[in-house]
């Protein structure tokens, strides 16, 4: 169907993203020349009729006057831009809030938001990102769904009550996955920056309404009659001028917008190659008396963000100003065979039908078995792209996890009871003990008690789980309250460091917490690219691939076939540089930490490259262990890409 | 000349303080929701207790004919503790119904005390099993409670002392933001769990 998407990756896509950024942009600093020289214009030629100085120095004065309207203006718009941006910034939990969401609770048990939060962790799992918050928009009856957030990792999901209950499960999943590969495309980066610009643009028409509002209050004294003037006609100019170019910075935002949505819901079939599924949620649409439209006040400026149409757009404009594509022409684009039809939508209280769409599923892939390998988790990139088999997968793996563990981890009370359990010592007795005590007095007693629980259900757990678990709770961890975050993180670095020593998991347990968490609650710095090339790393790339190379060969000799496989996938980026398989004092955590923190400052589509090369050097033996499956997830989170596992059987390149 | 300048500046100056403004009021908002948020958690919870409470007096009552009292001064102060959080639900903004909340639920925390107490004198009951999966149940909710209050408390104590400090202080009461949210405080589950005596009307 969509044959160039299949063979674009979520890299290739958010490269796409980023330079549609970079065009809106170029076209934002041309908007913004434009309108500085028209104001400038405008105020220059009034200096000219109206001044009343000797002819010889008129130009002079016209010139100074233009030139400083021409600065104001700049200075308004930029800062109106920038402001609007940090503000966006803030993390995807004020959008849904200020859009009326509700925050929904990871272990309710109301059948509907169950099923949903269900939906959207499979999907999480599968696509390699943290489970995101999920809010609801109680007194909204249309079909609607958003993302917001600036990165994946602060992302959230909101959704209508009409959504939750208009919709099948598969009808549903099909809207999540459209939304998910919002988050996986880096579209909500691209949507902010276009907020903001236009933002900053329309600043120039808010500041002509001011100016009309004020000039008849300031024309007093002897030149009232001029000022007067003066201010309306600036005024005037200001309006139109500002009019006109957030008009047509609308009309290039909806036409991005526009083509988004179209691979949105491309890559929606892609992830679960059910086309029926989002295909019959836009027919829903169609046939829903309220159809996709939200009532709440700011849903103006947000409009873009939705799975559908939210605002009703007046017929004149509809094709050049719509956010969306028209519902028929984006159903007919999944579905070509479509007869024209809507659906009415689910009666509230219809049964919620399980897994109805796992039947279908096993006819298009092919059945992965439970055996060692298809519960392995490896984290990577060969492909980059999320499909069925790794949603499939993912479920899997969440029912293989005992059920009080997954009941814990999805309550925000016993979310971190969930970690501190993962992180106790099962081998050593005093450690064990230490720990516990060190919980007894830093930690709620009650979830210090709940913790040897826990603990003693995961022992019995097959340790590739443990990741997918960790993954579980960082969706109720994200709702602790400052504080009780604070205590959190402190607890877990001093279970940690109680022993000395950093294990394995102790050190993914880490990367993963700093990475999501940290973004979540703010405390981390934006990323920045310094990189472009690898010529300058190769210290930190043999240290990558060494580490990876010690953590599955058996001997020295595999391993350096290994990172001679890893080398040769770079070849083009290194440019003649050699990498070295280093001993492993040399390639131990504590240098691969490092390395890593070098690393993340490349170029995304490097990123991907590095991350090729990773999965090849542990691929090479043919034979994926827990933990290399583990490191390299922290080495994907550490870098910054959420990326879907590497399935077993799957092709390599 | 001069007047152009002054004009210009007096643009961007305005400017400048309207963006200052929004930013202000925006942020004080976000505060806001952040506390409102935090409150949904604590009302499932509250909700989920008020929920097991009548299962719990449908078990006791078997076991104890001769307590009708203590059960009905459960019944009612569970009945009040369940109204005052819908009304605080309207609207948990307001210091006034969040106070009456905690008072009603400080006298919930009584009555299941003294309900508690009064069942030291049943060993039957205290050996029959749906009695103490309930019991179980009814304590692991409690220790959300107090978790989830204690969120809420922390993200009020933001929302106040963002809005106490300068300048906000200036700018918060002209954009609506004029008065503190109240502090969730009620008498803890500690009652509960240790059950020593207690006044059986639940008065505090």
């Amino acid at each position: 169907m969509n044959t160039t998407n299949q063979v674009m990756d979520f890299f290739d896509h958010q490269e796409r993203a980023k330079a549609n950024s970079r065009r809106f942009t170029i076209l934002y600093i041309i908007a913004v020349v434009l309108i500085c020289a028209a104001v400038a214009l405008v105020a220059g030629l009034v200096a000219w009729f109206v001044s009343d100085v000797p002819p010889s120095s008129k130009l002079d004065l016209v010139i100074v006057v233009s030139l400083i309207t021409a600065v104001f203006t700049a200075l308004t718009i930029v800062s109106g831009s920038v402001y609007r941006i940090s503000e966006l910034r803030g993390g995807g939990s004020s959008v849904a809030m200020s859009l009326g969401g509700r925050l929904i609770d990871p272990s309710s048990r109301d059948p509907k938001e169950r099923q949903l939060l269900n939906v959207i962790e499979e999907m999480a799992i599968a696509s390699g990102v943290p489970v995101p918050p999920v809010f609801l928009m109680p007194n909204e009856h249309g079909i609607n769904a958003f993302a917001a957030g600036y990165a994946p990792g602060d992302a959230v999901i909101g959704v209508t009550q009409g959504c939750i209950n208009a919709l099948t499960r598969d009808e549903l999943q099909g809207v999540m996955a459209h939304e998910f590969s919002h988050i996986l495309n880096g579209d909500m980066r691209l949507n902010i920056r276009m907020i903001g610009l236009l933002n900053g643009i329309l600043i120039i028409t808010i500041v002509g309404q001011l100016l009309l509002q004020a000039a008849p209050r300031s024309a007093r004294g002897k030149n009232g009659i001029w000022i007067l003037v003066l201010m309306l006609v600036i005024a005037f100019a200001m309006l139109i001028i500002g009019s006109i170019g957030a008009l047509s910075a609308r009309i290039i935002q909806a036409k991005i917008s526009r083509q988004r949505e179209f691979l949105a819901d491309a890559s929606a079939v892609q992830f679960t190659r059910n086309p029926n599924g989002i295909a019959n949620a836009l027919r829903r649409i169609g046939g829903h008396a309220r159809r996709a439209s939200i009532k709440h006040p700011r849903t103006q400026e947000a409009g873009h963000m939705f799975f559908g149409e939210a605002l009703r757009v007046t017929s004149m404009l509809r094709s050049t100003l719509a956010s969306h594509p028209p519902l028929k022409e984006r159903i007919i684009r999944i579905d070509p065979s479509w007869d024209g039809t809507m659906l009415e939508s689910l009666i509230a209280d219809e049964k919620i039908a399980p897994l109805s769409n796992q039947e279908k599923l096993k006819s298009v892939i092919p059945d992965l078995g439970m055996g060692q390998s298809a519960l392995l988790m490896p984290m990577l990139a060969l492909s980059g792209n999320m499909t069925p088999a790794h949603i499939k997968h993912a479920r899997s793996l969440i029912v293989s996890i005992p059920q009080e563990l997954r009941d814990a981890a999805h309550d925000i009370y016993s979310g971190s009871a969930v970690v501190y359990a993962l992180l106790l010592d099962r081998k050593d007795a005093g450690i064990h003990q230490a720990q516990i005590d060190h919980l007894n007095h830093h930690a709620d007693p009650a979830i210090a008690a709940m913790v040897e629980v826990l603990s003693s259900i995961a022992s019995t757990m097959s340790p590739e789980l443990r990741l997918p678990l960790l993954d579980m709770t960082l969706g109720s961890l994200a709702h602790l309250s400052e504080n009780q975050h604070r205590e959190f993180r402190a607890n877990v670095k001093a279970l940690i460091k109680i022993d000395n020593s950093v294990d394995l998991f102790e050190w993914v347990t880490l990367g993963v917490l700093t990475r999501h968490l940290d973004e979540r609650f703010g405390q981390s710095k934006p990323q920045v690219t310094q990189y472009y090339a690898l010529g300058k790393l190769t210290n930190e790339i043999s240290v990558l691939l060494s580490a990876l190379a010690h953590a599955g060969a058996t001997d020295e000799y595999a391993a350096g076939e290994s990172v001679l496989l890893g080398e040769d996938s770079l070849k083009s980026l290194l440019r003649g540089a050699r990498i070295n398989l280093l001993p492993m004092e040399q390639s131990n955590l504590h240098a691969l930490d490092t390395a890593l923190r070098t690393l993340a400052q490349c170029a995304t589509k490097i990123k991907r490259d590095l991350l090729k090369a990773c999965a090849l050097v542990v691929a090479a033996d043919h034979e994926i262990t827990t933990n290399e499956a583990e490191l390299l997830r922290a080495v994907a989170d550490i870098l910054g890409v959420p990326t879907p596992p590497l399935l077993p059987g799957q092709k390599l390149l | 000349m001069g007047i152009w300048i002054t004009l210009g500046i007096l643009t961007f100056l305005v400017v400048v303080v309207l963006l200052f403004v929004v930013g202000i009021y925006n942020k004080l908002v976000t505060l806001k929701n952040r506390y409102l948020n935090a409150f949904a958690q604590i009302e499932v919870q509250l909700k989920r207790r008020h929920d097991l409470i009548p299962s719990l007096v449908e078990t006791v009552k078997g076991y104890m004919a001769h307590e009708q009292e203590t059960l009905e001064a459960v019944i009612n102060a569970r009945n009040l503790a369940a109204s005052a959080l819908k009304d605080a639900t309207q609207d948990a903004s307001n210091p006034e119904t969040m106070k009456s909340l905690a008072n009603a639920e400080g006298a919930l925390g009584g009555a299941m005390g003294g309900l508690f107490a009064v069942m030291e004198a049943y060993p039957d009951l205290k050996a029959d099993k749906s009695m103490s999966a309930l019991q179980e149940e009814l304590t692991s909710t409690e220790n959300k409670i107090a978790f989830s209050r204690q969120a809420f408390n922390d993200s009020i104590a933001k929302y106040n002392t963002h809005r106490q400090s300068f300048p906000q202080v200036i700018v918060a009461p002209v954009v609506g933001h004029g008065t503190d949210a109240a502090f969730l405080e009620f008498e803890d589950s500690a009652q509960i769990q240790a059950a020593p005596k207690i006044d059986i009307t639940g008065n505090q």
